[in-house]
Parts: structure tokens; C-alpha cells; sequence
């Protein structure tokens, strides 16, 4: 009899804990939602703009910024600067793009620009930053503020 | 038929028949899946037979030319069956996915499962044409990779998707081959998706023109921006344990 209560409890424990399982889960997913933004729309109504997908790479002495530019054609057709603590990507596509094909519910909106910015951390030296673009898509690489000495091995 | 396994089923609206080659490519690395999948259904003109759901999945329903469809569909034509995804796939869902699609490959006795995907690189951006690799879970299937001159992977890992509808095939003994290009972690990638394609074609059989998937990249490029988006946490944080770059043990 023990041993039937016993089982009932575990099955019960198991569902339970498969359940709680799941909460975490979702409660990660919504929280990793907020953190990367997924809800907000990757175009600027007020300025007529698309946002690029872009990704930050750091290594020991520098940041990598990489931007995905479909449709820009040439590097002379981007811009690159920095404002206070943001870098700030705009680029100018070789052709305009109509968002109803990209996304049903906005219709008629056009756009042929590119805007990206992106906030860059303390210790970087935007001063000296190289930029490139290759393949469609624009790579800029700032270094760090890096004091470089020698430890002396006893 | 309808088979389930955790809060995943594969429904069969037409009936698949028998020994059916199942190719997968859920959103993943560059998405090269996702895309190389999209491009093989609509090259090779196949029809809808099935869909793939589970109650955790986002809660959406895709509508193409004013016509509903599941996120997650099956498709088939001449006993190629590809599975697609429009939905990032969350990562507490990746096991349950690989379970059902081995779990009804093996109740079809399916000739072989190919997953489709990327194996993202740093310095993508230098590459010209993406190298493939395959990893085969049968001898056989590696003798046939290496027959087509597909360079097989002998030491390291794979991870991700890929490693677990494998690791469910290897279990059921149920030939499987993954094939991954170097790709972009973060971009979608169509040239990736294309270098998969054409080895895809050499071992099915079906010579795959990859050519207007290469002439329409920059549109691909842009219209996968959002499904890029979503599906980035779930990808970085299982490549954030890098396991592709690393050594396994020496003595296995």
C-alpha cells in the first residue's frame, strides 16, 4: 500500500517538476526576448530606415562591429561615424525596397537606407578604428585603450 | 498518421509512403538550413503533405499568397521528404524535434535522414565558396561520402540540432548524414546554403541549380533579417559552448 502511495507521489512530483521545467524555460525565452529586442521591428518609421542585423565581436585588444548590407553596392555609399559613445552606421541602398514584400501587415512603406547604432564600450579608441567592406558587409574594427608592461617572472 | 513525442507531432495530411529519403534544415547557423530546405522545395516543385507542431511553439500562423500554413511543414515529391521551418526553433524544443522526426523516420523506414545547417567560421567574410563537411552516422554512409568526394568529419564534435536528430539516429541505428558549409554564425547565408545544396544533389541523386538562389542572395539576405533575429539567442548560446572547435578526448 505504502509502496502504491509512494509511486502515485513520484509520477506526481515528476509531472510537477517537467512542469516547473517548462516555466523556467519560458521564463528564459521571454527574458532572452527582451534582451536582444525581438519584439521591436527592424525599421525606423520617423526616419525611413531599415535596421541591419549587426553583431560585436570582442578579442583581447579590439572590438569587431560587423554589419549585413544586402543591396549596398559601393563603400562610398556608407557612412561610418561616432557620436559620443555610439557608433553610428547609415548606409544607402542601390535600390528601394518595398516592405509589403518583406512584411505583409505594412504596406506601401519604402526604404532605401540602412541606420545602425551601436554603443560601444569605455575602453575603445574609436580615433583609430578601420573599416571595410567586403561581400556585402562592412566589418570595423576599433582598438582598445591597451596599457601593455611586463611582468617580471621570479 | 500521427506521430508524437513530448509536446512534438508529425502529422501526415497525404500519406508518405514508404522509404522515404526525410532532408531537414531547421533555422540555425546562418540559417543555411532554413534556406537550403526553402530553395530544394521550391526548386523541385514538391507538394505539402504533413506538418510538424507542438503547443511551445511561438504563437504564430504563416500565411503565404493569402493561404494559411503551419510553421513547421513537411513536403515531398519522387520519395524526397523536406521538413522547413519559418519559426525559430526555442532550445527546450530542439530535443523533442529531433525524438519525433527520428522516431518517424524509423516507423517509415526511411533510407536515410539528411540534416541540412551551418558550421559558422570567424573569418567567413574571406571565403569565396563555403568547404562542406559531412558526418555520417553509418559506415556506409561515410564509404558513400567519401566515394563523392565530400570531405568526412573525423575528429570533433557536432553540436547543436545536428548532434541530437544524429545521436537519436545513431540509437535507432537509422542512416544519417549531416551536412554543414562554412557559414556565417550571425548573417543569413545563401552562399552557404548553396555549397550544402550541391553536395546535397550529388548524394540524392538530383542535380540542384543552385544558380538563382546565388543571383537572389541579397534578397534572401534581406527578407531573413527578422527570422535571423529571432532565431540568434537559442543559436549563440549552444555555439557560446564551442563545442564544434574543440578536441574531443583522444583515446575513444
Amino acid at each position: 500500500m505504502d509502496e502504491e502511495v509512494s509511486s502515485v507521489s513520484e509520477d506526481e512530483f515528476s509531472r510537477m517538476f517537467e512542469r516547473i521545467r517548462r516555466e523556467i524555460d519560458r521564463a528564459f525565452r521571454e527574458l532572452e526576448e527582451t534582451i536582444w529586442g525581438e519584439e521591436r521591428p527592424m525599421f525606423d518609421l520617423t526616419r525611413r530606415c531599415l535596421e541591419p542585423l549587426a553583431h560585436v565581436r570582442e578579442e583581447e585588444d579590439r572590438i569587431i562591429v560587423t554589419v549585413d548590407l544586402p543591396y549596398v553596392r559601393r563603400k562610398e555609399d556608407i557612412n561610418v561615424s561616432v557620436s559620443g559613445n555610439n557608433l553610428v552606421i547609415e548606409a544607402k541602398m542601390r535600390r528601394s525596397v518595398q516592405y509589403s514584400t518583406l512584411a505583409g501587415v505594412y504596406r506601401d512603406l519604402s526604404f532605401d537606407t540602412y541606420r545602425k547604432v551601436i554603443k560601444l564600450p569605455e575602453n575603445v579608441e574609436p580615433s583609430k578604428a578601420v573599416a571595410r567592406f567586403k561581400r556585402g558587409i562592412l566589418e570595423v574594427v576599433i582598438p582598445k585603450k591597451v596599457k601593455k608592461f611586463r611582468v617580471r617572472v621570479e | 498518421m500521427v506521430e508524437k513525442v513530448g509536446s512534438f507531432s508529425i502529422v501526415e495530411v497525404k500519406e508518405v509512403k514508404r522509404r522515404p529519403v526525410i532532408i531537414c534544415g531547421v533555422p540555425d547557423a546562418g540559417l543555411v538550413g532554413a534556406i537550403a530546405t526553402s530553395y530544394l522545395v521550391k526548386k523541385l516543385e514538391m507538394k505539402e503533405v504533413g506538418y510538424l507542431d507542438s503547443d511551445e511553439l511561438p504563437p504564430v500562423l504563416v500565411f503565404h499568397k493569402g493561404k494559411p500554413s503551419m510553421p513547421i511543414r513537411m513536403y515531398e515529391r519522387n520519395g524526397i521528404v523536406v521538413i522547413i521551418s519559418e519559426v525559430a526553433i526555442p532550445l527546450s524544443l530542439i530535443l523533442d524535434l529531433a525524438k519525433v522526426i527520428v522516431s518517424w523516420a524509423t516507423k517509415k523506414e526511411a533510407q536515410r535522414i539528411i540534416v541540412l545547417g551551418g558550421m559558422p567560421v570567424p573569418n567567413r567574410i574571406e571565403i569565396e565558396k563555403p568547404e562542406v563537411i559531412g558526418a555520417a552516422v553509418l559506415n556506409e554512409d561515410r564509404e558513400l561520402l567519401n566515394k563523392l568526394g565530400i570531405e568526412i568529419l573525423k575528429e570533433g564534435f557536432l553540436s547543436r540540432v545536428h548532434a541530437l536528430v544524429a545521436k537519436e539516429c545513431l540509437k535507432r541505428k537509422v542512416p544519417c548524414i549531416a551536412l554543414l558549409a562554412q557559414s556565417y554564425l550571425e548573417y543569413p547565408d545563401p552562399g552557404a546554403a548553396a555549397a550544402v545544396l550541391e553536395k546535397l544533389g550529388d548524394i540524392i541523386g538530383v542535380d540542384i541549380d543552385v544558380k538563382p538562389l546565388l543571383e537572389e542572395e541579397e534578397e534572401v539576405r534581406l527578407k531573413l533579417r527578422e527570422l535571423m533575429r529571432k532565431a540568434l539567442p537559442t543559436i549563440v548560446r549552444e555555439s557560446r559552448k564551442g563545442y564544434e572547435y574543440t578536441t574531443p578526448l583522444m583515446y575513444g
